[in-house]
């Protein structure tokens, strides 16, 4: 099969197995199953990272009873709810309420693909390669979406609601963000944007990060952004009927999404592999973790906005900031190519200090409530 | 409000959680760790008195918690006796021998009656049981029929007793006893038997027995039961001088004795001390019964009518029933509770058809030619006196008229002092120091002509230490105490649960026999229901608790323990703001309780365990342990 | 043959899924459909080495679109039962039938010119010589904006609160 193995060459050029006739299946099976190994195996320590971190910043212990330090404790969990009935409503629509985990969960995994673990180590090096995590990002609302509708729960469809509009408002500045960092890279591409990055984008895109942080807290459905499972509001949201496995995989899809989003700040902004003297996929790695740790920090600090603020936030906070930093980026890099980083970063940084400084002025907090 | 207060909250929020990294986490891991909390801490203490405590571990039993965790040392104590022993005056472990009556050991029961009286067969007859007043059970449902379990156990002796006991060698001192009464028969038993001393017990009476058996009904016991007690003493070589009347215990002294025994007891009722009481048919109780149980004939009319509330009051209204009046009733200027008197006894004068006039106090008697009028004025209940009972006081203007043919006053007795006793006198009794001992040296007075009229218990305890002072003055050790059987050795252990159980029924001979003959009123128990009654006893007493142990980290002092324990041994004091120990692990322990005493006490509705509330709250590991 | 296999395979999803939107009288279900729709449809997209457009396609159709349906549909009522019969039913067909005419038309009588040469990789930087470059379509895209700013504002004006 010739044509598969130029497929297989031009997806990824420097892998040893790339020039053999079956590379290109090797190359695929290799790294799927090390993605979704990685993904599943990080979730159970995630899970515990979390729980243990967000103990200690509230000044609690987090599990500590199964296996040293509780690290036994989602190997438990995971037994107990693998073991858990699974009750489906009666009025629910079934088939739907079958498959919205799926939905949920595939495009997350499916975002790992285009992530490099070292130069050119990925399993699919596509031009496009941002896009197509925006792209499959939003597929998971979908999943979201599914499962508040099917339930047939006036909670589930609210928080499904909540879900849409959070979802769509929070997209725009998402993109946008990431627009000045292709800008500055000059490729779609993941691998390339982290080869480019001698100097990690966030010391050049300080705004950039900014937006992007805030606005995948957002979209992952994290604190400050948590509204869909609002517990005092909408007792547990969307999955509130689910139980069992088909819960058990909305819990690993959250996790998972906070672990691809930090997958992806700390490819996109943080240099990814790149690194001294550590091997890359170490540096990876930890900046994952960094980057976990500090999503749970705001976690266990900062309370839930109100879904008028969340909106007002997106729409009239970020949105204009994104596209003032395109503006920006843009001018310097046709005008001006030789700006040294330094300048680069200190005018964006000034950019995002003074917006937040005007617009503080504008924007009166409380106002009136807009109900959704 | 200005939007940088946001920006401000954010950051000052963030770093307080990343501060929160740095810190010991406030989680408490209980039972790895334990909770260092301040010294103040609000709340309650919970506090243990030993001295209450008689080992039942109903409060451990009771905790839904398990905090409470008593350690006990085997058998039971000297010092933490059961409320039943430490109620006997004479201090019989009733809580032994009912425990070994559960087994049906009998003879065994006997032996531990017979290590600190030589009367089983008359207490367990007549006695006027304390103990049974104090039992623990009493605060369940009713308390165990003791007397009742000890009148079985003699029922079914077979001496076991003899085979263990030892006399002691002949010492060559010889002790007079003036009154052969319980008091001076039990001092004549233990100066025999343990001094190794020769006695003599003078009487004027014909017979041995004094009060028990001039004042006693043969209803309530019959002679021969008297008799084989006192056949026991007589066995020891005690020589028995019956009709003597002894003038002066200086002669005794003079004639040989080494020391001398008053115990004379009283013999003479108080007199009503109303006008027209020196009417000849106003009779005083052991007046009227003395002859009667000495066989003589006594003539009484069909109408009498007996003052007072006590046992004498009883017995009199009861033989006048036997003796065949027709209308018997007893006046008594309290209600039915104050009454002295053993309540089993009220009720069966009752039964038998005597009628209660209470609240009532004859004012004067009036004689005329074929009956008596008695005069008496109604009472009624004022403040609490001296003694806890309360005052009676008349009611002004509501006399009423008993017409009757005779009048028995039971209100008291008082001894007969002969003129040659030249002795301090103090109430009208002969005054006698902690050691028994009189003014004069050498003589010693015990029972009722030193007490006052009691019971024939308290008269063998003061009989008991009598002989102690008098061995300790003829040269001896003075220690009286023996071991007839050897001790418990099974393990006891606390009753996990108590079934609400009644006493076992007394039977009773029937009305008819009773009113008329001086038989034997009540029946003795078979074996089964003897058992029966005998596994009521909750055990409280015979488990020494050496430490009690509460677990603090445990405890939400829902108070369940206090409310189960029936001695008042665990208190909850006031806590709140006084509450000045850690509240770790408070470990209550006997050794500890008279150790600390910086700590300020408090104890709110136990004032009297004061002293021992400090040290109850042992700091295991608090800065506190001083 | 590998993409002539994925082309038939994504070209049978589209087709029967299309088919569904229509069929289904369950609205949700319906709309469901026309995601599992737009996806094949961006699949057909990717066999054609058009990764941009496949990308495009989802985040707008599939992340904006499809979903905007879907929230419309659970503010109606009925979801379940479709919409019922009423009197629109004959100028519907004729529209319907006129526009299946017109494009039946159309598709036959072009001529489909095929391209000899290979497909541009990287795409990214074609398309934007295409669209902003010299001889592009800058007018159309900048009337586009346009178009979207009036939309908004048109949007916020229909919101604000008296």
């Amino acid at each position: 099969m010739p044509e598969l193995i130029t497929v297989g060459a031009a997806i990824s050029p420097n892998l040893p197995w790339s020039d053999w006739q079956f590379g290109f299946w090797i190359h695929l099976l290799i790294f799927g199953i090390g993605i979704i190994s990685l993904l599943l195996g990080s979730v159970i320590i995630f899970i515990w990272l979390e729980r243990r971190l967000v103990g200690r910043f509230q000044r609690r212990l987090g599990p500590n009873r199964a296996g040293p330090l509780g690290l036994l404790q989602s190997v438990a969990d995971v037994i107990k709810i693998l073991t858990k009935e699974d009750i489906v409503p009666s009025r629910a629509d079934k088939l739907i309420f079958w498959i919205a985990p799926i939905v949920a969960f595939t495009p997350v995994v499916l975002m790992l693909a285009v992530v490099p673990v070292a130069d050119g180590a990925l399993l699919a090096d596509l031009n496009i390669g941002i896009l197509f995590v925006i792209a499959i990002s939003s597929i998971t609302a979908l999943g979201v979406f599914m499962a508040g509708w099917a339930s047939y729960n006036k909670y589930s469809i609210l928080s499904a609601m909540r879900t849409v509009a959070q979802l769509v408002s929070y997209e725009m500045p998402l993109i946008l963000s990431m627009v000045g960092v292709v800008i500055i890279a000059g490729s779609l591409s993941l691998n390339d944007i982290v080869k480019t990055q001698t100097v990690p984008f966030i010391v050049l895109q300080p705004a950039g990060f900014f937006i992007f942080f805030i606005a995948s807290l957002a979209e992952i459905n994290r604190t400050p952004f948590d509204l869909l499972e609002a517990d005092s509001e909408l007792v547990a949201g969307y999955n509130i009927e689910y139980s069992g496995m088909k819960f058990a995989t909305f819990y690993l899809t959250e996790y998972c999404e906070a672990i691809v989003l930090s997958t992806l700040a700390a490819t996109i902004f943080l240099g990814g592999w790149q690194g001294p003297w550590l091997p890359p996929i170490v540096w990876l790695l930890l900046k994952i973790g960094i980057v976990f740790c500090f999503i749970v920090w705001i976690r266990s600090t900062l309370p839930r906005l109100r879904i008028d603020q969340v909106m007002g936030f997106a729409w009239k906070f970020l949105l204009p900031l994104a596209i003032l930093n395109i503006f920006v980026t843009s001018i310097f890099v046709a005008l001006w190519p030789e700006t040294p980083a330094w300048l680069m970063g200190l005018t964006n940084l000034a950019i995002l200090v003074a917006y937040i400084l005007f617009w503080s002025k504008l924007f009166k907090p409380g106002g009136k409530a807009v109900a959704v | 409000m200005p939007f940088s207060r946001f920006g401000e909250g954010i950051t000052r929020g963030m770093a307080i959680t990343l501060s929160h990294l740095a810190k010991k986490p406030v989680t408490l891991r209980y039972p790895e760790e334990r909770l260092n909390v301040s010294r103040r801490i609000r709340g309650t203490e919970l506090g243990w008195s030993p001295d209450n405590c008689s080992g039942c571990l109903l409060c451990q039993d009771s905790c839904p918690h398990e905090c409470i965790q008593i350690e006990v040392s085997g058998n039971r104590s000297e010092e933490l006796p059961a409320p039943c022993t430490s109620a006997c005056p004479a201090n019989v472990d009733a809580a032994r021998y009912v425990s070994l009556l559960e087994e049906g050991k009998a003879s065994e029961a006997v032996a531990v009656v017979r290590e600190r009286i030589p009367f089983p067969v008359v207490c367990a007859y007549v006695c006027a049981h304390p103990c049974e007043s104090k039992c623990t059970r009493g605060d369940l449902d009713e308390p165990v029929a003791i007397r009742m379990l000890k009148r079985y156990a003699v029922d079914n002796d077979k001496g076991l007793w003899k085979s263990n006991a030892k006399n002691a060698t002949p010492s060559g001192k010889k002790v007079a006893i003036i009154g052969a009464g319980p008091a001076g028969l039990t001092a004549a038993y233990y100066l025999a038997r343990k001094g190794g001393h020769s006695i003599t017990v003078f009487d004027d009476l014909s017979q041995p027995g004094g009060m028990v058996r001039v004042g006693i009904p043969d209803y309530r016991l019959p002679k021969h039961l008297l008799d084989r007690d006192i056949d026991e003493i007589k066995q020891l070589g005690v020589i028995f001088k019956m009709n003597t009347y002894i003038e002066s215990p200086e002669q005794l002294i003079k004639d040989g004795f080494d020391a001398v025994l008053i115990s004379i007891g009283a013999h003479s009722s108080s007199r009503l001390k109303v006008p027209g009481d020196d009417d000849p048919r106003v009779l005083g109780g052991v007046e009227f019964l003395r002859p009667v149980n000495l066989g003589q004939k006594v003539e009484i009319g069909d109408r009498v009518v007996v003052v007072g509330g006590g046992n004498t009051a009883m017995d009199a209204a009861r033989t006048a029933v036997r003796l065949g009046a027709k209308d018997v009733s007893i006046v008594y200027r309290r209600s039915r509770a104050e009454m002295p008197a053993a309540h089993e006894e009220i009720e069966d004068a009752e039964t038998e058809g005597v009628k209660m006039r209470l609240l009532a106090n004859p004012s004067k008697i009036i004689s005329e030619n074929k009956s008596l009028k008695v005069e008496c004025l109604k009472m009624r209940l004022g403040p609490p006196d001296d003694s806890g009972r309360r005052r009676p006081e008349p009611i002004e203007g509501s006399e009423f008229i008993l017409e009757v043919d005779n009048v028995i006053a039971a209100i008291g007795q008082k001894p007969v002092i002969p003129e040659g006793f030249n002795f301090e006198q103090e109430w009208g009794n002969i005054k006698v120091g902690d050691d028994m001992q009189t003014s004069v040296s050498g003589v010693f007075s015990a029972g009722d002509c030193a007490t006052g009229a009691a019971t024939i218990i308290e008269g063998i305890a003061g009989a008991r230490r009598a002989a102690q002072s008098i061995d300790k003055y003829l040269g001896g050790t003075g220690d009286i105490s023996e071991s007839l059987v050897s001790d418990y050795n099974g393990q006891i252990t606390g009753k996990n649960t108590i079934f609400y159980s009644p006493r076992q029924p007394l039977p009773m001979v029937d009305i008819k026999t009773r009113t008329t003959t001086f038989h034997g009123a009540e029946l003795g128990w078979d074996e089964s229901t003897a058992k029966e009654e005998a596994s009521r006893c909750l055990k409280c007493g015979q488990l020494e608790v050496t430490r009690y142990r509460l677990d603090g980290g445990k405890c939400i002092y829902c108070g369940l323990c206090l409310e189960a324990c029936n001695f008042n041994a665990l208190f909850m004091g006031r806590g709140y703001e006084r509450t000045t120990y850690l509240l770790q692990e408070t470990i209550l322990e006997k050794e500890e309780l008279t150790v600390n005493k910086k700590i300020q006490p408090s104890a709110y509705h136990h004032p009297e365990m004061e002293n021992n509330l400090p040290a109850q709250t042992l700091l295991v590991e608090g800065k506190l342990k001083a | 043959m590998g993409l002539q296999i994925a082309f038939w395979v994504l070209a049978l999803i589209a087709v029967g899924s299309s088919a569904g939107v229509i069929l289904q009288k369950n609205l949700f279900r319906a709309a469901l459909l026309l995601v599992v729709c737009f996806l094949a449809s961006a699949g057909i997209f990717v066999t054609l080495s058009a990764d941009f457009l496949a990308a495009v396609q989802v985040i707008i159709n599939v992340g904006a679109v499809a979903i905007l349906i879907i929230m419309s549909i659970m503010l109606t009522r009925e979801v379940t039962r479709g919409s019922p019969s009423n009197r629109l039913g004959a100028p519907a067909f004729v529209i319907s039938a006129l526009i299946v005419f017109i494009l039946v038309f159309s598709i036959l009588t072009t001529a489909w010119p095929i391209s000899g040469a290979e497909p541009a990789q990287p795409t990214t930087s074609v398309l934007a010589q295409i669209l902003i470059g010299d001889p592009g379509f800058i007018l159309i895209i900048q009337m586009s904006a346009i178009l979207l700013l009036s939309t908004i504002i048109g949007a916020i004006v229909l919101m604000k609160e008296k």
